[in-house]
């Protein structure tokens, strides 16, 4: 944990500073204001932001003893490459769902999660990925007559 | 108060009404009794599903589910050693021992009837402070408001999670992310990077959800990976009939237990950010500590679940005294009702109680019905919930990965705001993995409009002269409370639940 502490803080200080120094400038809007300028309140958070990542990373480096109990991985390469599939699965499921609609694409990225976490009995993928899908459906459309794509 | 109650009346006593907070609960109780999944996930995922319900059936509904997440909980803890949340992990120590000893259906029975005696007694703590207190608090200018703001974000961040500095990172995090839009003053945008779906700014549930449900889902992918999906019932025979009954004698014995862990439940909840997982741990305590036999406990003692869990369904009903009251959320799930509250045009705090009279009243009304009915639900439907625990999560979580993209996309936002969802989930896994409090950041992002108006609001009325200040005995004490909070807990004495 001490050596994921000191790669976050590095990581929330290189976004602190890129927001200070880049984003902010450019993505917020000058414009006429009365009380306080539209660059103040997202430069004092992203200041502290700043501030807070520094000290973070100090306790990080000089306060070993703060760690002495959590000293294990917490991810593994695996569970990284676990962690990758499944977005990437989830993301090309909501892809799907865009281009082919939610009856089709639905019960897909159901399944293909299923699969994914091991699941292989034919009829509980069937009934576990065309059941919700139908009655999610049937409720989005006839009872919160909201369409789903 | 009376007149306000009879004016509800009407509105509340309905067949739909009751109709809808009995499904609150119901589905509140499952999602309890799933392990690893829990009430605020559940909230986050049914929010988009009452966009079209009136907002008194609407809120009624959400809160319905939060009081059944609390009860559903004790389920899986009991019968399966996995505690459905982390506020139930107290419930393991003495129910899972008694379902050893063959009298999971006492423990069920006492892990029930402690959740509605602790929810009757909170509720009605609740109608009584909640007016005072808003009271007190319409007398609140900006600068008080935002020394309250800044005191509740500091303290949450120092009692949730284990570091202050990453709570602190995260309830800022979450203040930045509720910048985005457009400026308050200008009307102009902030920090969309072009996207006009952003000039509404994030869509709360598809930060909600992504970082509470689908990080979740991906959480318990990937810990229980290698086959272990399955939850297995212990299905141990009851010696005798005594075994499985709770005679009205132990039920009476029982109540010291039930309104001790009641009391430390609404004490606990009242104060933002500690939680009815802390709320449990300390009823806990208190009923060992207190008993002349301390030594049962551990082995089985009834009294351990009736303590644990009237404390932990206590709290659900008292964190939401601060939002009535102030418009303050304490936890994920409060957060998730207040932003359901402002999705239904309605702003907690203490205006709530001035403009929408009559709602809260039925709020109030609608929250004793779904007490009523978590007993009602909990007595018919305890067996069913006991089975659908040993569903393995192969099924239950490639649903809930769907659940997941029909509640962002309902939002409004469409697949813009699915895609942010995603997004959101890798954030939300990061967080959870590495220990940075998602409480705070949700708290934070929702407090976050209400925090930048009341510091606008307060610098332009000081003139952003700290000498102010001295006219302002309230936002000094809580400026010092919150200084004093960055000063306890930043040194590192955190607060240490008991082993």
């Amino acid at each position: 944990m001490r050596r994921a502490d000191v790669v976050g803080s590095l990581l929330l200080l290189t976004l602190s500073l890129l927001m200070l120094l880049v984003v902010i400038p450019s993505e917020v809007s000058d414009g006429q204001w009365y009380g306080l300028s539209p660059y103040a309140y997202p430069n004092t958070i992203c200041g502290a932001l700043a501030i807070f990542s520094v000290l973070l990373l100090a306790q990080a480096i000089f306060k070993k003893n703060h760690y002495e109990v959590e000293q294990k991985k917490i991810l593994s390469l695996f569970q990284v490459f676990i962690f990758v599939l499944l977005v990437a699965v989830i993301t090309f499921g909501v892809w799907l769902i865009s281009v082919l609609g939610v009856l089709i694409g639905g019960p897909i990225l159901i399944a293909s999660v299923a699969l994914i976490m091991g699941e292989r009995r034919f009829w509980i993928l069937l009934l576990s990925s065309v059941l919700p899908v139908l009655v999610i459906y049937g409720l989005a459309i006839y009872v919160l007559k909201t369409p789903l794509p | 108060m009376i007149d306000y109650f009879l004016s509800a009346f009407n509105d509340v006593f309905t067949v739909k009404m009751f109709a809808y907070i009995a499904l609150g609960v119901s589905i509140g109780y499952l999602v309890g009794a799933l392990p690893g999944m829990n009430r605020a996930t559940a909230i986050a995922l049914l929010i988009p599903f009452t966009f079209e319900m009136p907002a008194l059936i609407a809120i009624s509904f959400l809160i319905g589910v939060n009081k059944g997440g609390a009860a559903g909980s004790a389920v899986s803890a009991i019968l399966i050693n996995v505690p459905g949340e982390p506020s139930s992990v107290v419930t393991t120590i003495d129910g899972y021992p008694m379902t050893l000893q063959g009298k999971s259906q006492k423990a069920l029975k006492v892990a029930l009837y402690a959740s509605v005696i602790g929810d009757v007694l909170a509720t009605i703590a609740l109608i009584v402070l909640a007016l005072p207190l808003a009271k007190l608090a319409v007398g609140l200018g900006p600068i008080e408001i935002s020394s309250i703001l800044i005191f509740a974000i500091t303290f949450i961040a120092a009692v949730s999670g284990r570091s202050f500095y990453k709570g602190i990172i995260s309830g800022l995090f979450g203040l930045l992310l509720a910048a985005i839009g457009l400026d308050l003053e200008t009307g102009l945008p902030r920090l969309t990077f072009g996207f006009v779906e952003l000039y509404d700014g994030i869509p709360l549930l598809a930060v909600a959800i992504g970082t509470l449900a689908l990080s979740e889902v991906l959480v318990q992918i990937d810990n229980a990976w290698r086959g272990h999906y399955a939850h297995k019932v212990n299905q141990i025979k009851a010696p005798s009939d005594d075994a499985s009954r709770l005679s009205m004698r132990e039920f009476v014995g029982l109540l010291p237990a039930m309104l001790k862990g009641t009391f430390v439940g609404i004490v606990i909840g009242i104060l933002p950010g500690l939680g009815a997982t802390l709320a449990s741990f300390l009823g806990y305590a208190w009923v060992k500590k207190s008993s002349k036999h301390p030594e049962a406990f551990g082995k089985g003692a009834p009294e351990g679940v009736a303590a644990s869990e009237s404390a932990d369904n206590a709290s659900v009903p008292a964190t939401l005294v601060p939002v009535f009251a102030i418009g303050l959320p304490g936890s994920v799930a409060t957060a998730l009702l207040m932003g359901a509250f402002m999705m239904h045009g309605l702003t907690p705090g203490p205006f709530l109680f001035r403009d929408n009279n009559e709602l809260v009243y039925g709020i109030f009304l609608g929250m004793i019905v779904a007490s009523f009915m978590l007993l009602l639900v909990g007595i018919i439907g305890q067996r069913f919930f006991s089975r659908v625990i040993s569903v393995g999560d192969t099924v239950i979580l490639p649903v809930i990965v769907f659940l997941c993209f029909v509640g962002a996309y309902l939002e409004g936002g469409g697949l813009f705001g699915v895609y942010l969802m995603i997004v959101f989930a890798v954030v939300g896994y990061f967080m959870k993995k590495y220990d940075y409090s998602f409480v705070t950041f949700v708290v934070g992002y929702v407090l976050g409009p209400m925090t930048e108006l009341s510091v606008r609001q307060a610098l332009i009325i000081s003139d952003a002269n700290p000498a102010t200040l001295l006219n302002h005995p309230v936002a000094i004490v809580f400026l010092l409370l919150a200084v004093f909070s960055v000063w306890r807990f930043s040194a590192g004495n955190r607060l240490k639940l008991p082993n």
